[in-house]
C-alpha cells in the first residue's frame, strides 16, 4: 500500500471534516445551561415529597426555625422561590426549598451528592441538619411550636464558621475583627453558645 | 473578551480536530459528533477551570474518549448479539478508508487510542502517556502492538517495531 499511515488516518481526519455535523458553541452553552437548572429543579423535587411527609408527620414543619440566612443565600435561584412555599400562624416561612434541606438531615450519600448541587457546602448541610434535629427535639418536648433564635441554631453547631456565616447567624452586633477572630477560633457549640447570638 | 466568546473561539478552533480524532478511534461518526459535543458541554459548565488547565484541548479528548468508552460499555451486550455483522455506515469513504477503519475497530482500544494519538493528534509517547495515565513502556507496547496488527494495511509499518518499543513490550 503506497501511501503511508498518517495519509490515510489524514484521509479519515478529512472525511470527519466532510461530513461532521457539530451544534454552534452557543446552543451548546444553551444545552448545559438548561441541564443545570433541571438538575437544580429536579433535585428540588425529587426531595421535596419526602420532605414534606416527614416534616409534616413530626409535626414540625413551621416551627418557626430561623434559617441560617446563608442557607437561603447560597440555595440556587428558582427553587428557593418555589410555590411549595408554606406557613402558619405566628412562625416564620419556611420555602419547599429550605424545609427539603432541613428534612434531608440525616443525610445518605446520595442525598448529600444532590445537596452539593445545590451549591451547599457540606458545612451548610451539616449545620442545617442540626438545626433541624434540634427544632425537631424541642418541638416534640414541649410538645408545641418553638421558636429557635439563631443563637440557638448557632449553639449546636460545631462548624468552623465563616464570617459571613456568623454574621448571617445574628452575630452582627460585634465588631469585624470580633467576628474574623470567632470564625478562626473553630469554637465549640458551647463556646458559641456562650457568646450568644 | 466574555467568557463565552473565549468559549466560543475556543470551540471554533478545537471541536473539529476533536471530532477526527475520536472519529478515527471509534469508526462511529455520529458517535465522535455526540461524545465531542458533551465533552464541550461539560467543558462549559466548569469553563474558568477548564481554561486555565495547561492543556484544555487535551482534558476535552479525554472526556469525550471517556464518554464514547462508556457507552461502548453500556451498549456492550446489546452488541455482543450482533458484533460480527455490526456495520457503520460510511457513505463516501474510499474503500481503502474503509479497509482502515475496519482494521481500527479490530484492535484493543487501548492499542487504537495510542495509535490516534500518535499519527492523527501528533502526541509524544511521554504525552500520551500522560493523558492515558499508562507509563510510556505500556504506551510503546501499545503502539508497536498496534503497528504490528495493521501492518497488512499500512506498507510502513511492515518493518521491525521501534527498539524501544520492542524492548517495552518484552518487558510487560
Amino acid at each position: 500500500m503506497p501511501e503511508t499511515f498518517s495519509t490515510q488516518l489524514a484521509g479519515l481526519a478529512e472525511y470527519a471534516d466532510r461530513n461532521a455535523s457539530l451544534a454552534p458553541a452557543a446552543a451548546l452553552r444553551g444545552r448545559a445551561a438548561r441541564r443545570t437548572l433541571r438538575r437544580r429543579g429536579g433535585a428540588a423535587a425529587l426531595l421535596g415529597g419526602g420532605a414534606l411527609a416527614i416534616a409534616i408527620s413530626l409535626g414540625v414543619t413551621n416551627t418557626g426555625v430561623v434559617m441560617p440566612a446563608h442557607s437561603a443565600a447560597s440555595s440556587p435561584p428558582g427553587s428557593v422561590k418555589s410555590p411549595g412555599s408554606v406557613r402558619s400562624p405566628g412562625s416564620v416561612q419556611l420555602t419547599s426549598y429550605q424545609t427539603t434541606v432541613l428534612a434531608k438531615a440525616d443525610v445518605t450519600k446520595a442525598n448529600l451528592a444532590v445537596l452539593k448541587k445545590m451549591r451547599l457546602t457540606p458545612l451548610q448541610i451539616k449545620a442545617l441538619g442540626v438545626a433541624y434535629r434540634t427544632a425537631q427535639q424541642i418541638a416534640g418536648a414541649e410538645g408545641s411550636d418553638k421558636q429557635l433564635t439563631v443563637a440557638e441554631i448557632a449553639a449546636v453547631v460545631k462548624v468552623k464558621l465563616t464570617v459571613a456565616q456568623l454574621a448571617a447567624l445574628g452575630y452582627t452586633n460585634m465588631t469585624v475583627a470580633q467576628i474574623e477572630a470567632i470564625a478562626k477560633a473553630d469554637l465549640t457549640a458551647a463556646q458559641l453558645a456562650a457568646l450568644g447570638g | 473578551m466574555t467568557k463565552a466568546d473565549d468559549f466560543d473561539m475556543f470551540y471554533a478552533a478545537t471541536s473539529r480536530r476533536l471530532v477526527r480524532q475520536i472519529f478515527a478511534m471509534t469508526g462511529d461518526l455520529s458517535e465522535a459528533e455526540d461524545a465531542v459535543q458533551e465533552a464541550y458541554i461539560r467543558a462549559w459548565r466548569r469553563w474558568p477551570r477548564i481554561r486555565a488547565y495547561e492543556d484544555p484541548e487535551a482534558w476535552l479528548r479525554v472526556v469525550a474518549y471517556r464518554i464514547t468508552v462508556n457507552s461502548w460499555q453500556k451498549a456492550r451486550n446489546r452488541l455482543t448479539a450482533h458484533r460480527a455483522g455490526r456495520h457503520h455506515e460510511l457513505p463516501g469513504l474510499s474503500p481503502d478508508l474503509v479497509a482502515l477503519v475496519s482494521a481500527l475497530r479490530k484492535i484493543p482500544e487501548t492499542q487504537r487510542r495510542a495509535i490516534v494519538l500518535h499519527h492523527l493528534a501528533g502526541l509524544s509517547v511521554e504525552e500520551i502517556a500522560h493523558e492515558t495515565g499508562a507509563p510510556t513502556g505500556t504506551v510503546k507496547a501499545r503502539l508497536a502492538r498496534g503497528r504490528r496488527a495493521l501492518a497488512p494495511l499500512v506498507s510502513e509499518f511492515d518493518d521491525s517495531p521501534q527498539p524501544g518499543a520492542a524492548i517495552a513490550a518484552a518487558q510487560e
